[in-house]
């Protein structure tokens, strides 16, 4: 039996400005089952938090344009949800993991408090129970001593005890889907080891749905289920995890793993993707990955290739993808 | 360590009020060789023996006998009982005696104005942070170019000229009678505020248009933080959001400026005071300055800088209650 607990569908972000409008989301599609992980890859500005925060509704009041064939959170539409009635999906239905622990948490409250006020918010319990949720979920994510920590300003914690914090909220509610925005990019690397572990533990020991949106390939190998290849606001391929990692099909992908060092790499290069994003209020013409395309034709700079879905479920959006399996 | 930052802190206090004993007590002695001969100039029918002895007689009685430094010895001991000497005004009433008889009057202008400037401050610009880039907002934004080029006391001048002569709403000058016939009924209290009305609307409008604008984009800074879209995703209603997040973060740099305005409660008016003819400490300064009432002067001085050096000290102590990463003192 599987579960849809995320459906998107057509998504499309713009945030019009005085200069003119920015696509920072063109028509993507998501879809996310019960006790799967899904990685969202690309490069910073690619519109991957844009579209995070767009399925949590929380846009409003960044002046952006959200519009979607259908968006069903657990099976609700949430597009013409009231603000009041989404108040009751954040935290308890989805929830949200962000990268910078330290300006994620409120500085002049205690981290107790911060957690309290999801328990007191969506359970309706005292402030004494909602300590006890609160000590109980610091334990959930391995901080030492949680009743001491339940006092503690969150400048008084190291990184990876904030960001434990940030999952133990993520996870407060039980939530059917959790969204993790970038939630290793500000630790060392071997707390991020230790986060990611802890992340991936709690996603399968509950059995929850995980959005994982990050820049880094090897983050996502171990955790992913399938991944999407988000490239300037469109996504450009997805597949299963371990069927991109053996046989990337678009030049970008390609790139993207050939950036991350490998142990049996005996090269001692990196392959590198020359130049960087295009503007997203000037994008190119054509396949938007071509100015930065080593095989690209001409077709690739006039026409947009389709999002293509090939025999075996993989989809892929690349001229060159499509002309090897015409038939 | 917090003890130690706050004896250090006192510490550091006290030796800046010595320093500004020292340069009260000298400055105005720079340049005059013999007060006396400046208060009893010469008479021509006077021989030079019996110039002498009213000298000698005038220093005693004014406690300018002796060296300077034994001048200095002296004030210093008095200062540390309590004493600020006494004044040259006829009855030679004392120093300390003539502050605190002003002190409740200075203190209701500047406090009432404080308190105004801060409440409305506060709402408008919570306000203005809300209708960010609206009329209202734009409207804030000109108001605080024209009062910060706009001196208070122009302003001042204005609201005499307008409210007090060619209207008469409200008193130009402060009834001189206020004072004496002040009793604790409603009648007094209202007779003071009537009397009060100008000079506190004039510094109040300055206030509010700063502590506004101050707010406005501390609200602004905060509500753009993520803490604050965490506090979303947690499902916490707006409200919630407003009054537990986004304002207590944003109290912190008005609560700095709050901090400075009081150690400026006293010393702050007295260009207000003396348009208004109000008596309070300002005017009572001037009054020492222009009749070379130097006890007097010294006296208010020290005092002046001694409320603000404890309303600073108080201010810097009571800021880690509000903002735990300031810790007192902890090298971190």
């Amino acid at each position: 039996m599987s579960e849809r607990v995320l459906d998107i569908r057509n998504l499309k972000v713009v945030f019009p400005n005085e200069l003119g409008i920015i696509r920072a989301v063109e028509g993507i599609d998501l879809e996310i089952e019960k006790g799967k992980c899904v990685a969202l890859v690309g490069e910073s500005g690619c519109g991957k938090s844009v579209t995070s925060l767009a399925s949590m509704k929380l846009l409003g009041n960044s002046g952006a344009i959200v519009r979607a064939d259908k968006m069903e959170l657990c099976g609700t539409d949430i597009r013409e949800l009231s603000d009041k009635d989404m108040q009751d999906f954040r935290g308890k239905r989805i929830s949200m993991i962000f990268q910078d622990a330290l300006s994620a948490l409120n500085p002049v409250m205690t981290i107790g408090k911060q957690l309290d006020e999801i328990f007191i918010r969506h359970f309706n319990v005292s402030k004494k129970e909602a300590k006890e949720h609160s000590i109980e979920a610091l334990k959930l994510v391995g901080v030492p001593d949680p009743a001491v920590r339940y006092k503690a300003y969150p400048h008084e914690l190291s990184g990876g005890m904030r960001q434990r914090v940030l999952i133990a909220m993520a996870f407060a509610c039980n939530p059917d889907l959790i969204i993790a925005d970038e939630p290793t990019t500000a630790l060392d690397v071997t707390i991020q080891a230790q986060v990611l572990d802890l992340l991936s533990d709690l996603q399968k020991s509950h059995h929850k749905a995980l959005l994982l949106i990050t820049h880094d390939f090897s983050v996502v190998v171990h955790m992913a289920d399938e991944i999407c290849v988000m490239y300037s606001g469109k996504i450009v391929e997805k597949a299963p995890a371990k069927e991109l990692f053996r046989e990337p099909l678009h030049p970008y992908t390609k790139g993207l793993i050939g950036s991350v060092a490998k142990m049996e790499d005996k090269k001692g290069k990196f392959i590198q993707i020359p130049d960087s994003l295009p503007n997203p209020m000037n994008k190119p013409s054509g396949c938007y990955f071509h100015p930065r395309c080593a095989c690209a034709t001409e077709k690739c700079k006039t026409y947009m290739p389709p999002l293509r879905t090939l025999e075996n479920g993989r989809q892929v959006r690349c001229w060159i993808q499509e002309e090897a399996h015409e038939p | 360590m917090g003890k130690i930052y706050i004896v250090k802190r006192i510490l550091y206090t006290v030796f800046v009020f010595a320093v500004v004993v020292t340069l009260c007590f000298f400055i105005p002695r720079i340049g005059v060789d013999d007060p006396c001969s400046r208060y009893y100039p010469a008479q021509g029918n006077m021989s030079d023996a019996q110039y002498e002895v009213i000298k000698e007689l005038t220093r005693e009685q004014y406690g300018l006998d002796g060296t300077t430094w034994s001048q200095f010895c002296r004030y210093i001991s008095n200062l540390c009982k309590g004493d600020l000497g006494t004044s040259y005004q006829s009855g030679s009433p004392k120093v300390i005696d003539l502050i605190f008889a002003r002190l409740p009057w200075t203190l209701v202008l500047s406090v009432s104005s404080m308190l105004i400037s801060l409440f409305f401050g506060m709402l408008i610009g919570a306000f203005c942070a809300w209708k960010r880039g609206g009329w209202q907002d734009r409207a804030l934004m000109n108001a605080s170019t024209i009062t910060t080029a706009l001196p208070a006391f122009f302003l001042a001048l204005l609201l005499a000229f307008f409210l007090g002569f060619q209207w008469e709403i409200f008193p130009a000058y402060t009834d001189q009678n206020m004072v004496s016939s002040f009793r604790w009924n409603a009648k007094s209290v209202l007779n003071v505020a009537y009397n009060a009305a100008l000079p506190v609307i004039s510094s109040v409008i300055g206030g509010i248009i700063s502590y506004a604008q101050s707010t406005r984009n501390s609200v602004i800074a905060v509500s753009n933080e993520n803490f604050i879209i965490t506090a979303k995703a947690k499902g916490v209603s707006n409200t919630a959001v407003i009054y537990k997040h986004t304002l207590r973060n944003a109290m912190l740099p008005i609560a700095t400026s709050l901090g400075m305005s009081i150690s400026g409660l006293i010393g702050g008016s007295v260009v207000i005071e003396q348009i208004f003819n109000w008596n309070g400490v300002g005017t009572l300064f001037l009054e020492a300055n222009n009749t070379n009432d130097y006890p007097l002067m010294m006296g208010i001085m020290i005092f002046l800088s001694a409320f603000a050096l404890v309303a600073n000290l108080v201010t810097d102590l009571c800021y880690s209650l509000l903002d735990p990463r300031v810790t007192l003192g902890e090298k971190r």
